[in-house]
């Protein structure tokens, strides 16, 4: 017995001594370490080239916050003036480039007392700005900033002003955006989070918002750093806005608690801003939309069919339910899961066998051919079972098809 | 470890590149379980090493890297299977053809250790490094190769003895399949 652990001790430093990487192996990922240093290169240079507008404009915007404030409800521009967007844009140095780039869209949607319009969308390589108007028919916001302000002395005010710190009567809304690409790649950007992704790129933003505030009515423009996704001027197809809640800052003394303390509205505003880009006018979008809880294990938000041949799965959530399992274990049965489509006939028609979530990738496309959007497909679902011991089928979905955009 | 992530998470390709350089043949093993073709197995790292990279920023407990990548590895390996599967194929007959000609090497051939274990057949040898180089459990070999336990403990028993005797025999010495 002690021979062999010996042993086992002389196969074990036998292998990590002598065993090597095939010189192919190796070659390839010299090569790619290549192309990631070069990539991020490019990515630092592109970054560095939008950098000095961006932060020009930053500054431009700083001082216009301030601006804002000093004129406080009356702001100098005419009243009536057609176009106060372009004014505020003028004002922080984009105006002329966002003229160019914007496409009206002019939609508005209600809830809780507010009233939210979405007047324009524009972006290029490097920004992506979204202008709204945000009316507040029982005047909550102007009630709730009045008390903010009432507690604080001229000389804290001013403080305030000097410092820029407290934008403290500035308006939020907590947006969500999803950008559809023209080769059907889908990516999500919410204001609350520090990083967006692109495919298989997470990248952070700076962002800042513009406000205007007149009697009952703000207007807001939303200016995103744009330039380390790579986007392609025209690559866009779609935009869809979701804006969860709006919050005024400062009408709580402490500023910097939760958000919870700061939403003054909260309600389900979901824009559907399409064909941004002209050229796809034409184009199809198919939905599939599902809501559904399978065991406690997975849950899978959203199913949604795209471009008519391709299934999109998104927002799935792993949940690990047995934490006494080690890390290994949670990897490779817990978080795995398998997914296949039927066609009535219980022909699979496309399947993803086995998916790991591996960390938060949390998205997998299963790819459908010869899609009929009259057929009843189903889609199946496979999971460890409680014991682990076997992967199996645990659910059949039956998937609602239809038509969402046809232009 | 960890150190190096948190780095690499702030774009610093070098630190990265270290962590890499540090697991490079753990994940070579991992990949050859499932891609069998040096040059497949190239395509999978490539790749997962660039995904990874990318992703690297969604990765909450820097601790977990390599149990991280590994997963990524897995998946991009199995797509790489899916997609082709026919190559495969092609690349199992040839595999064969291998073990024929290297049962075929002379048993009165002096060997080293290494060499030993390289003349291990095939699915001996994969589980044999995985256990002593890559440091996994039989219940976790088992779920990587997706062969039940017993079947792992079995080629764990073969590869085992075989090893067990040459190095009884005083390493250099004659070794027969």
């Amino acid at each position: 017995m002690q021979d062999n652990f010996e042993y086992d001790k002389k196969i074990k430093s036998e292998l990590q001594e002598k065993l090597q990487l095939p010189k192919e192996v190796k070659e390839k990922i010299q090569k790619t370490y290549e192309e990631l240093e070069k990539s991020e290169m490019n990515k630092k240079d592109i970054e560095k080239r939008s950098k000095f507008k961006l932060s020009k404009i930053l500054s431009i915007a700083a001082s216009f916050v301030l601006v804002v404030f000093l004129a406080g409800n009356g702001i100098a521009f005419a009243k009536g003036e057609d176009n106060i967007y372009s004014w505020i844009l003028e004002k922080i140095g984009i105006q002329k480039e966002y003229e160019e780039i914007k496409t009206e869209v002019d939609e508005t949607v209600e809830s809780n007392g507010f009233k939210i319009t979405v007047l324009d969308i524009g972006y290029d390589e490097n920004m992506f700005i979204v202008g709204y108007k945000i009316e507040d028919i029982n005047g909550k916001i102007k009630n709730l900033n009045e008390e903010y302000k009432k507690t604080l002395s001229e000389e804290e005010q001013a403080t305030q002003i000097e410092n820029n710190t407290g934008i403290w009567d500035s308006l939020f809304i907590d947006v969500y955006y999803k950008f559809y690409t023209k080769d059907s790649k889908e990516f999500a950007m919410h204001k609350d989070e520090d990083s967006i992704s692109l495919g298989e790129t997470d990248i952070n933003f700076p962002e800042f918002n513009i406000i205007k505030n007149s009697e009952n009515e703000y207007f807001l423009y939303e200016v995103y750093d744009f330039s380390k996704y790579n986007i392609i001027k025209g690559e866009i197809r779609d935009i869809k806005i979701y804006i969860d809640s709006i919050k005024a800052l400062g009408y709580n003394f402490s500023q910097s608690t939760g958000d919870e303390d700061n939403i003054i509205a909260r309600g389900l505003w979901d824009f559907s801003i399409r064909n941004i880009e002209t050229d796809y006018r034409n184009n199809k979008n198919y939905s599939m939309n599902i809501n559904k809880e399978i065991d406690r294990t997975i849950r899978i938000n959203e199913v949604k069919l795209i471009d008519g041949n391709m299934l999109d799965f998104i927002k799935v959530d792993a949940e690990i339910i047995d934490s006494n399992k080690d890390e290994y274990e949670i990897f490779n049965k817990i978080a795995k899961y398998g997914i296949s489509i039927l066609d009535s006939n219980n022909n699979v028609v496309g399947e993803y066998p086995t998916i790991t979530l591996a960390g938060d990738i949390n998205k997998e496309y299963i790819r459908i051919n010869n899609l009929d959007m009259n057929e009843k497909y189903k889609m199946q679902i496979s999971i460890y079972d409680e014991k682990m011991e076997d992967f199996k089928i645990i659910d059949n979905i039956e998937l609602d098809c239809f038509i969402v955009d046809d232009n | 470890m960890e150190v190096e992530v948190k780095q690499a998470k702030q774009g610093n390709t070098k630190a990265y590149e270290k962590l890499i350089d540090e697991i490079a043949l753990y994940l070579y093993n991992i990949a050859k379980t499932i891609l069998k073709n040096d040059e497949d197995i190239s395509d999978a790292i490539g790749n997962t090493i660039l995904k990874a990279y990318s992703k690297l920023k969604t990765l909450k407990q820097e601790a977990y890297f390599k149990t991280w990548i590994t997963r990524i590895l897995i998946n991009e390996c199995n797509d790489m299977l899916r997609k082709k599967k026919k190559l495969v194929y092609i690349e199992d007959y040839s595999r064969q053809e291998g073990k024929i000609e290297k049962e075929t090497i002379s048993k009165e051939e002096k060997l080293d250790l290494m060499e030993a274990i390289n003349h291990l057949e095939e699915k001996t040898k994969e589980v044999i490094i995985l256990y002593y180089y890559n440091e996994l459990k039989m219940e976790e070999i088992a779920d990587l190769l997706n062969i039940p336990l017993g079947t792992v403990k079995s080629r764990m028993n073969t590869g085992r003895t075989k090893l067990y005797s040459f190095l009884k025999e005083g390493g250099k010495s004659n070794y027969a399949r």
